[in-house]
């Protein structure tokens, strides 16, 4: 924010006004000291358009759930240290939101005008905690959590996305002092992976989701026993809308070399990790990723048909492919002369629009068009520390979210994050997550 | 047993093989010793999702696992220093060519006299003069001045 960045935020101003929607909102996250790891996965997933839309459909929920409560409650005796607990978070949250808007301020330079409609907002703004301490209540009754990861970032991106303003920048104080006490390994300060951020917070919305299915169905199943003992049968685990965006399926196939046996398993992918060679392309990296294999030597296959270790050969294919194709570069090389391992700048191009095969035939529209919607890049020389940042697309425009910066970037600034052609090469910025979303049948 | 097969850093697949109840810490341990990697820096998991080390071999539902290290990044983006006062300009030396001749004055008997007094310093000794300012003497080696109060 400041100085530096006013021309380019004037830039998307200019675009703003000519050519991205009013109801969009840019907003940058600010950083907390060494939580960018987890801003630009966020911006990411924000800008994935279904995936805010479920965050957003699963606020509305929540309020309603609460006005429900409410409008029940006023007959129960609310106990008191819920009262307490109305007290402290409506204060930690106006103050976050203050912060926020402090940040948001400088960023976009507050003149008068629209102060006034700052305190209005912080209003509005002030009556959403309640939601938070409703649903605090009916834990434990009903299954659900007063507060959790998925709560915190439903919280965030409504507050994103009913700022009046439409670009600026926000604190997700809440979601980070969340995270920073459900998972022990992002409790510290300390740099962070962003694709182990990722696949925490898709799996940790799974497991809250399908809790919250569970209470769901239990509480049913107490009013009406019998009718829907049907329910129970085989789903342990139901399909969430994380499973709708995010999930595809992988055929891994083992043959047996000595019996011809071939072993088959199907099993469910978040996002595929894929090894990276120099000066190679997303589409033969994951080629090689989908390559024959042979197991031999020390890694002989147990095949149950000859019931031994015998030679074998794997192969991957896809079965089912994902709506959002989540692509993961392992840029990472082990150095054992040094005992220590180094970041890959490496120089992997991705297109603009991808299609994979390597597809088994029975899958689903297996020529499906896929389209770069979003970028994590991670910049610095070395895999210990560094900083994160996000390209993501919106409506045709490319847009930096560099912490709380916002800026537009033009499509030919993407080939600078593709990496460096040569070893010790000077750019150090590369594409570590890419996001791939479906084209739908009718624009292709 | 349970069969894993790991796809390794080196885009190779390890197969392994454990009884059900061991901890995924046990894993961790040989594939990082296998792949002569720091257990610590080692990151092991599913398609899906990552394993913690307390889990046991035989909850996780897949048999096909990545190993993989971690790019970290998190740092605050380095501002730019914004300067309110213009840059100074350093002083630049004048180059005078012949500067020599000016130190000595050969009268028309071929006797030199020298015009600079040479500085008293035992740093610096006879042979080092001292530059002729209006009002005073500075020894450009140790920074001794002379100022001549008449003027």
């Amino acid at each position: 924010m400041g100085v530096g960045s006013s021309t380019a935020s004037g830039k998307l101003e200019k675009a703003l006004e000519t050519e991205l929607p009013d109801d969009e909102r840019y907003f940058g996250l600010e950083n907390f000291g060494n939580t960018c790891y987890c801003s630009s996965v966020l911006q990411a997933l924000y800008f994935c358009k279904p995936f805010r839309e479920r965050v957003l459909a699963y606020k509305k929920e929540l309020l309603k759930r609460q006005q429900e409560l409410e409008s029940n409650g006023i007959s129960e005796p609310n106990p008191g240290s819920s009262m307490n607990g109305t007290a402290t978070n409506h204060v930690s949250s106006a103050y976050s939101f203050k912060n926020a808007f402090k940040g948001m301020g400088s960023a976009v330079g507050l003149n008068s005008k629209k102060s006034r409609g700052s305190s209005e907002e912080q209003r509005s703004e002030a009556m959403l905690p309640r939601s938070s301490v409703s649903t605090r209540i009916s834990k434990g009754s009903v299954g659900y959590d007063k507060e959790n990861l998925l709560t915190c970032l439903a919280d965030l991106f409504y507050q994103i996305n009913t700022q009046r303003k439409r670009i600026g920048s926000i604190a997700p104080k809440k979601f980070i002092e969340r995270l920073r006490k459900d998972n022990q390994l992002f409790s510290g300060c300390m740099h962070q992976d962003a694709h182990e951020f990722l696949n925490f917070i898709l799996n940790e919305i799974v497991e809250i989701l399908q809790r919250e299915e569970e209470a769901k169905k239990q509480k049913i199943t107490k009013k009406g026993r019998n009718s829907l003992d049907k329910t129970d049968e085989g789903s342990d685990s139901p399909r969430t809308w994380v499973h709708d965006l995010f999930e595809g399926l992988l055929t891994n196939e083992v043959r047996c070399l000595s019996c011809e046996n071939v072993t088959q398993r199907v099993e469910s992918f978040f996002d595929l990790s894929v090894d990276i060679d120099q000066n190679s392309s997303i589409t033969s990296c994951l080629r090689n990723f989908c390559s024959t294999e042979l197991l031999t030597k020390h890694d002989k296959f147990f095949c149950d048909a000859c019931c031994s270790l015998q030679e074998a050969e794997r192969s991957v294919r896809i079965k089912k492919l994902p709506y959002i194709l989540a692509l993961h570069l392992k840029r990472f090389k082990f150095m054992e002369q040094y005992q220590r391992y180094k970041k890959l700048s490496y120089r992997v191009v991705f297109p603009l629009q991808l299609r994979l095969f390597n597809v088994s035939e029975d899958a689903e529209d297996p020529d499906r068009l896929y389209s770069l919607v979003a970028v994590v890049i991670h910049v610095g020389s070395g895999p210990n520390h560094g900083h994160y940042v996000c390209l993501i697309k919106s409506y045709g425009r490319w847009i930096l979210f560099d912490d709380e910066c916002v800026e537009l970037k033009d499509e030919n600034d993407l080939e600078a994050v593709f990496g460096s052609s040569f070893e010790m090469g000077p750019s150090s910025d590369a594409g570590y997550i890419l996001f791939y979303e479906t084209v739908p049948v009718n624009m292709r | 047993m349970v069969q894993l097969f790991v796809k390794s850093l080196h885009d190779k697949t390890l197969v392994f093989d454990f009884p059900a109840t061991t901890p995924v810490s046990e894993l961790r341990k040989q594939l990082a010793e296998s792949e002569r990697v720091p257990c610590t820096d080692l990151r092991v998991f599913s398609s899906v999702s990552d394993l913690a080390d307390e889990e046991y071999i035989g909850s996780i539902d897949s048999q096909f696992l990545f190993a993989s290290l971690r790019l970290k990044g998190g740092a605050k983006k380095k501002r730019k220093k914004s300067f309110t006062k213009p840059k100074k300009v350093k002083h630049k030396k004048k180059k005078v060519p012949l500067a020599v001749l000016k130190y000595y004055k050969v009268s028309d008997d071929g006797k030199v006299s020298r015009l600079r007094r040479s500085c008293p310093n035992p740093t610096c000794g006879p042979g080092v003069f001292m530059a002729a300012h209006r009002g005073r003497q500075y020894c450009g080696k140790c920074g001794l001045t002379y100022v001549s109060e008449g003027k």
